[in-house]
């Protein structure tokens, strides 16, 4: 009987060392302590774009994946175009339009189109350069451009223009007669065949609560970097401009600006863009190119804080929590091979409404894909990201992992009886 | 198709049960569809893919508004709540999710987000997979372009609303960023839950002596010669083949798998053009 009943609990043990193992959590670096935001002081807390009230958990394998890359690396946009606000008054007597190659893409959109307006015609539009009229290659109306998902406004018109590096003068003579002379329009020219980019170059497109946006643009051929006169602004969210940015030049041909005094907000009007507005010579050739690119900025309304444990294969955090809402935790579980490599094995995410005060949000450890990998420990759970799920922003993004060491506990023989 | 037949065989014996009440789900792209069966895919469309069901009658045609953020109640919302709908009242078990170009986006939302809404882990665990049609997955240019300009274009116009957050939404470095931080399956991110399979347009015939030119419609053709300037050679006319290939794996391209090897554009790859239709159905 006693050696059955031994039998029975060295059984049990063994089954519940393989079905529950447990781990030690232990921070392959403290995780920087973010200042949170006062939410007394936070000037524009959006409507909950998120209401959503259950806490839910989720997770799904990575097994077999490649390994994971830091996503938080800049932008380069690049641009071959120009924009131009006019009105009926200035297109009835002509406006100028550099280009620097064989073809413009010229597109004209009303922005006030009313009643009375009408749609601008191949026939209404004359396109001049050197004193010789140039010839439409191509015209489409708003319908024709709308037909390619093109998603151009009503009343727009597009043409393809054969031109040489020089000025055009774009002039509707007919303009404030069959429009009203304040009638605004944008004109737009793009010159696919240029040698002539405008670059703008984001440092990352995430940036911290108060780490500073630093911008970089260059205006390049194949001479190389060309000085050029530059002016650029900031846009939060909703659109409105919130800042202007002062370029500085360099040696190099970059123009270099920052900016610190941006504080973060919902996202769920948009993204943040940075505008820039450049115009050039170049061996007396005229070049004219405008830029825009897109950033968040994190709002901490909350912070990951040192406090981790494991529990019912279970990882912990704690949160300091500034502001009430839904927040969700992600992180990559990976196994460490033989060479010392990160494997992922399964991604980890767990979203739920936190109180003002102490909080935690639990990232459920998934057993069966952890004995799937064949990895024995330790773990790391890194990749950990932080949201604001309520406001639709990037709260915290940590440079630091969480190691997770198997418990083995020895059987003592004393346990028998 | 080696891959998606490697996948399949697994789901099949590990997962599937044989006893699967299997679906599939049309969504559509950027816009606001109220009959989007009629007016976005066609009946025909539908109808011939749906026949690849054991049960032609598992089918759903999303009707959404897509014109908002990808995150929007009126977008991902909806789009959650009549997959849950149409999975509770069918009782499926096994879904396909056939998709086209932004509506790739709210999908991938869904999946790379299961944690924002209590219903999207059911709907994920549900899916097979994804056929992503022409997915604007890195955005495209075309949208840059009637975005950006100067403050009076982009703020005034912002401002007064003509323009939608879909389409603000599928600029470049817009994409780039929500790749980067909120969707999955893009290099070197986490991959999706699911399968996210793209077919990809390569090019426009808009010759009107050109057989490729008319199914779907010949209404693009002018337009196109000035669009394509922003789009690089390889594109279906409103998004590169860089974008539509972006996230997830690419099942193929037009030329591959079509007949004749015919190319398709971007409307013609939600419309049962040149056996697309005949491929998604026998994938079901």
């Amino acid at each position: 009987m006693k050696l059955f009943k031994n039998i029975t609990i060295l059984s049990l043990m063994s089954l519940s060392t393989l079905g529950l193992a447990q781990y030690t959590p232990q921070w392959t670096k403290a995780p920087q302590q973010l200042d949170l935001v006062d939410s007394q002081s936070l000037k524009s807390i959006a409507q909950p774009v998120n209401n959503e009230q259950q806490p839910v958990n989720f997770h799904y394998s990575l097994l077999g994946s490649q390994p994971l890359i830091n996503n938080n690396q800049g932008y380069l946009a690049e641009s071959k175009q120009y924009w131009l606000n006019t009105n009926a008054a200035k297109l009835s007597r002509g406006i100028e339009l550099p280009v620097t190659s064989d073809l413009a893409v010229i597109r004209i959109n009303p922005l006030n189109p009313s009643k009375y307006s009408k749609s601008l015609n191949q026939q209404s539009i004359m396109i001049k350069q050197f004193d010789q009229a140039l010839n439409i290659e191509k015209f489409a109306n708003t319908e024709q451009l709308k037909a390619t998902g093109m998603p151009v406004s009503d009343y727009t018109v597009a043409m393809n223009v054969i031109t040489q590096p020089g000025n055009l003068t774009l002039s509707i003579p007919g303009a404030t007669k069959s429009l009203s002379k304040d009638d605004t329009f944008v004109v737009h020219v793009f010159e696919p065949n240029s040698d002539f980019v405008l670059q703008l170059k984001t440092s990352q497109q995430q940036y911290a609560a108060n780490q500073a946006v630093k911008v970089n643009s260059q205006l390049i051929s194949q001479q190389g970097a060309h000085n050029m006169t530059i002016s650029g602004y900031i846009t939060q969210p909703n659109g409105e401009k919130v800042a202007d940015l002062n370029f500085q030049a360099n040696k190099n041909g970059d123009y270099l600006a920052s900016t610190d005094q941006l504080t973060g907000q919902s996202l769920s009007h948009g993204l943040w863009e940075i505008h820039t507005i450049t115009s050039s010579e170049v061996n007396g050739l005229k070049v004219m190119r405008d830029v825009s690119t897109a950033f968040a900025l994190s709002l901490p309304t909350a912070r990951i804080n040192p406090q981790i444990t494991v529990n019912n294969h279970a990882l912990k955090l704690g949160l300091d929590v500034a502001v009430a809402g839904r927040y969700e935790a992600s992180g990559v579980l990976s196994g460490i091979n033989a060479q010392g490599e990160k494997q992922p094995i399964a991604m980890l995410m767990s979203a739920a409404q936190l109180n003002k005060g102490q909080a935690a949000l639990n990232l459920e450890l998934p057993q069966d894909l952890i004995r799937q990998s064949g990895f024995k420990g330790p773990f790391v759970v890194d990749h950990i990201n932080l949201k604001n799920q309520s406001l639709m922003v990037p709260v915290q993004q940590l440079n630091s992992g969480i190691q997770l060491t198997p418990l083995k506990k020895p059987i003592d023989q004393s346990d028998l009886r | 198709m080696k891959h998606k037949l490697g996948v399949l065989l697994c789901l099949l014996f590990l997962s599937t049960p044989l006893w699967a009440n299997t679906g599939v789900a049309f969504v559509h792209g950027t816009g606001h569809q109220t009959n989007a069966a009629s007016d976005y895919w066609t009946w025909s469309n539908i109808n011939s893919i749906r026949q690849g069901l054991p049960n032609q009658s598992n089918y759903v045609v999303i009707n959404c508004n897509f014109e908002k953020y990808m995150w929007d109640s009126a977008a991902a919302g909806c789009l959650a709540g009549q997959l849950t709908t149409f999975i509770n009242q069918k009782n499926i078990t096994d879904m396909v999710v056939i998709t086209h170009s932004n509506g790739g986006n709210v999908m991938r939302w869904i999946m790379s987000n299961p944690t924002w809404d209590s219903r999207y882990p059911n709907i994920i665990n549900k899916i097979r997979w994804v056929n992503a049609l022409a997915p604007s997955s890195k955005g495209t240019p075309l949208a840059n372009a009637v975005m950006q300009g100067n403050v009076f274009e982009s703020v005034l116009g912002w401002i007064l609303g003509y323009k939608s957050d879909a389409v603000r939404m599928q600029q470049t470095s817009w994409m780039s960023y929500y790749n980067s931080q909120y969707l999955y399956g893009t290099s070197g991110r986490p991959s999706l839950p699911k399968g996210f399979w793209n077919v990809v347009g390569s090019d426009v015939k808009s010759s009107p002596f050109s057989g490729n030119a008319y199914c779907g419609g010949y209404a693009q053709s002018v337009g196109l010669e000035i669009t394509q300037n922003w789009l690089s050679s390889c594109s279906d006319g409103f998004l590169e083949c860089s974008s539509q290939a972006g996230a997830g794996s690419t099942w193929f391209y037009d030329t591959s798998r079509t007949k004749s090897g015919r190319v398709l554009n971007h409307n013609q790859s939600r419309r049962n053009c040149f056996n697309l239709d005949t491929i998604l159905r026998n994938d079901i």
